[in-house]
């Protein structure tokens, strides 16, 4: 017998009960659809995140913090500093110690910048900003620009945005006419930057000191980049010494010298005045003689005791009055100084360092994580995804075989007498079976393309969305499912041959049968 | 020795004391019981005999379809006893064609794909099985049924469509058993005077099994069975 009459025949008889046919396809396509989803997943995130570390040559990129047990977030750019539960603070001396281990190129600080949001010169509507500062002159970070250009030392109010608010700005199809265009950054506190924080007046009272804290404060600054697309699209970059500036606060605070000062004055001056009282009283009470009546003698020393109170407290509190504005000097509180730097970027020289850079690092009690921790963990967040969902497929798919066989021994029971006229006619053993198999193996194989089709589909639409998701939350990810050639062929054997097995006891059951019992079949 | 009244040179089938025994539960059911037999090519045999007789497994076990348990039978110089599945489905294919009462054919296939059937199995291409089953329907008159399935067939076209089947691979032995069984007197006579036709035409060896003694008169020969034996 032919192959193509055994795949005509077996077409034939999966058309001839076609609803039971799409029921047990059904299931079929449903954990075909699961397991694709989910190799899909696993595959196209690594993938995507390959691609965007090598855009940026991301591999040999280690990430410094602070804390040597900080868990890697995914992103390889780390600004969080809040991790130094151990007192570890990266400062410049950090950097200068992570630059001196071998087979390190070089290492920049990197700042999250705080701000609050921003906005575009003629729009109203301000946005969300993530802003991270590094230092542009060492040879680590690589940021690709389409338009503008890069970072340069010493750049001061510029700023290279990323592709999110490009397109929040409306300049997404024509990048290169943002560039030039002025920025306002909105803080929360006046920091080392833009207008000075105005003097407060005397005997500034806690509210004001609230309000000024309420109050946002505008810093101006100049796009003079754009970064390429599908790289982290929500991030924004400044220089280093600029991000710093943009990390210090500056604040009126009463001077402790002054203050200190300004109270040995008074008491100082509390003490001339007492003894002055002293004085003036023995002189006062010598006139007091003159008066004979002893009641009025008192009246009259009380009156002047008071006068002198009087003026004493005056005297003192004019002090007081007066230096009080005078005590307010204008302090900058380098954040940077006091947190240290968020994490420190190192690139080392090749792929294959990295790992024993990561471990000198980790020797000087600091955390390290590298584009391959990174990997791992993307692959481990979406392979455990995955498992859950293969899982979830792998039963179905085996749920899916249990209704091939069920099916398959139907199609043995309803066609035993052709399997006796097909037998008289001449066919053997391995006829019937591999009739049957060929039939089972089909109903897998339909399965895995339907599936194949719909998951096409799916991929689509969930892509679509991941990519909004992910733009949202700022995570470098696009088009999260992919379809390698080898995942669809593979789909496509894994559903036949699953089909095949389960049709391989119904068929060798039908080819066993005894022809004439076959034929005398009811 | 049985009486012969062969008409051929030599004998196509040769029975020696072939037996089959049933077992059901402790009881031993004896179907066929030594049963020596010949039958000359070309020979129209028609068997008799009472239900339960064996004149059903002795076609069977001829047509290659039963084994039997004791004896040896001889097909066109092969030892049917001595091949196995595959050998004995080729000799099933190219040497029988098979007749049945229930004329069972294929539901879903039309009356060419049903005459089909044998070239489909032995690999024939397509283009020639299309055109042999073709010959054979028009052997038996059917020409314009060729698209027909057959619940769109009467009775006696089935049966038609069912000896075009058992013809299309040019078989030495053509089995029939019971083939008018289902058939009124007019149909059968027409069933049989084609199968006559063939028999006398194509030399090809007719065994019919039947329990219509206008049927068995057409033939060369009577075999009664009865008890698993041939008795006269």
């Amino acid at each position: 017998m032919n192959i193509t009459d055994y795949v005509a025949l077996g077409f034939r008889n999966i058309w001839r009960r076609k609803s039971r046919s799409f029921l047990t396809i059904l299931a079929v396509v449903i954990g075909a659809i699961s397991i694709i989803i989910m190799l899909s997943l696993v595959l196209g995130a690594k993938q995507v995140a390959t691609q965007q570390l090598e855009s940026i040559d991301g591999l040999t990129l280690v990430s410094v913090s602070a804390n040597p047990e900080m868990q890697t977030n995914g992103n390889l750019i780390n600004t969080d500093s809040s991790g130094d539960e151990t007192g570890n603070k990266l400062n410049d001396t950090t950097v200068e110690n992570v630059k001196n281990i071998p087979h390190v190129v070089d290492a920049t600080p990197i700042i999250g910048v705080w701000v609050k949001s921003v906005k575009i010169e003629n729009q109203d509507k301000k946005y969300r900003i993530n802003l991270i500062a590094y230092n542009p002159d060492t040879k680590v970070l690589k940021v690709p620009v389409i338009a503008g250009r890069t970072l340069q030392a010493g750049d001061m109010d510029k700023i290279v945005i990323g592709a999110e608010l490009l397109r929040n700005f409306g300049y997404a199809n024509h990048p290169e006419d943002i560039i030039g265009k002025k920025v306002v950054l909105y803080t929360n506190n006046y920091v080392d930057w833009g207008t000075e924080p105005p003097k407060p007046p005397d005997n500034a009272d806690n509210s004001y000191w609230d309000n000024l804290q309420k109050q946002s404060h505008e810093i101006n600054a100049t796009i003079i980049g754009v970064v390429k697309g599908g790289f982290d699209e929500g991030t924004n970059y400044i220089t280093l010494d600029w991000g710093r500036r943009l990390m210090t606060s500056v604040n009126w605070k009463y001077d402790d010298s002054r203050k200190q000062e300004a109270e040995q004055n008074r008491s100082i001056l509390e003490q001339q005045l007492r003894v002055e009282q002293q004085n003036q009283k023995k002189l006062f009470m010598t006139q007091l003689m003159n008066v004979p009546d002893n009641q009025a003698r008192n009246a009259l020393l009380e009156e002047w005791n008071k006068n002198w109170e009087k003026n004493i407290s005056e005297q003192l509190n004019a002090l007081n009055t007066k230096t009080n504005a005078n005590l307010l000097v204008l302090s900058k509180d380098d954040g940077i100084l006091r947190e240290g730097y968020g994490s420190i970027l190192v690139r080392a020289d090749a792929t294959i360092n990295i790992e024993s850079v990561g471990k000198e690092i980790k020797k000087l009690g600091l955390g390290a994580q590298t584009a391959k921790d990174m990997l791992d963990n993307i692959e481990k967040i979406f392979g455990l995804i995955g498992l859950i969902i293969g899982a979830i497929g792998g039963i179905v798919l085996f749920v899916a075989a249990l209704g091939i066989i069920n099916t398959m021994i139907m199609a043995t029971y309803e066609r035993t007498r052709e399997i006796g006229v097909m037998r008289a006619c001449g066919a053997t053993r391995a006829n019937i079976r591999n009739l049957f198999i060929f039939e089972a193996g089909l109903l897998g194989f339909l399965g895995g393309v339907i599936g194949l089709i719909l998951s096409y589909g799916l991929a689509k639409i969930g892509n679509s969305i991941g990519n909004q998701i992910a733009a949202a939350q700022s995570v470098p990810l696009n088009n999260i499912i992919s379809f390698p050639l080898w995942l669809i062929v593979s789909v496509i054997i894994l559903t036949t041959v699953i089909g095949i097995l389960a049709g391989l006891f119904p068929a060798i059951r039908a080819s066993y049968l005894d022809p004439v019992e076959a034929l005398r079949y009811e | 020795m049985v009486h012969r009244e062969g008409k051929g040179e030599r004998s196509i089938i040769q029975l020696k004391s072939v037996s089959k025994i049933y077992k059901m539960g402790k009881e031993n059911l004896t179907v066929l019981d030594g049963i020596n037999l010949d039958i000359e090519e070309g020979e129209f045999v028609a068997i008799m005999g009472p239900s339960g007789s064996g004149k059903s497994t002795l076609a069977n076990v001829i047509g290659g379809l039963d084994k039997v348990n004791s004896g040896t039978i001889l097909v066109d110089g092969q030892e049917l006893n001595k091949l196995n599945d595959k050998k004995l489905s080729e000799y099933r294919n190219k040497k029988i064609g098979f007749v049945f009462q229930a004329f069972n054919l294929i539901p879903t296939f039309t009356a060419q794909e049903n005459v089909m059937l044998p070239l489909i199995l032995m690999g024939v291409s397509s283009k020639m099985r299309k055109q042999k089953a073709y010959d054979c329907l028009k052997i038996v008159g059917l020409e314009n049924r060729v698209t027909h399935k057959p619940n769109e067939l009467s009775g006696g076209e089935r049966q038609r469509v069912s000896i075009a089947r058992a013809l299309v691979n040019e078989p030495k032995i053509i089995i029939a058993d019971e083939p008018t069984g289902n058939l009124d007197s007019k149909k059968s006579a027409e069933i049989i005077s084609i199968l006559k036709k063939l028999n006398s035409n194509s030399k090809i060896t007719l065994i019919v099994i039947t329990h219509d003694p206008n049927v068995a008169h057409e033939a060369d020969r009577i075999l009664n069975m009865q008890d698993g034996k041939i008795s006269r």
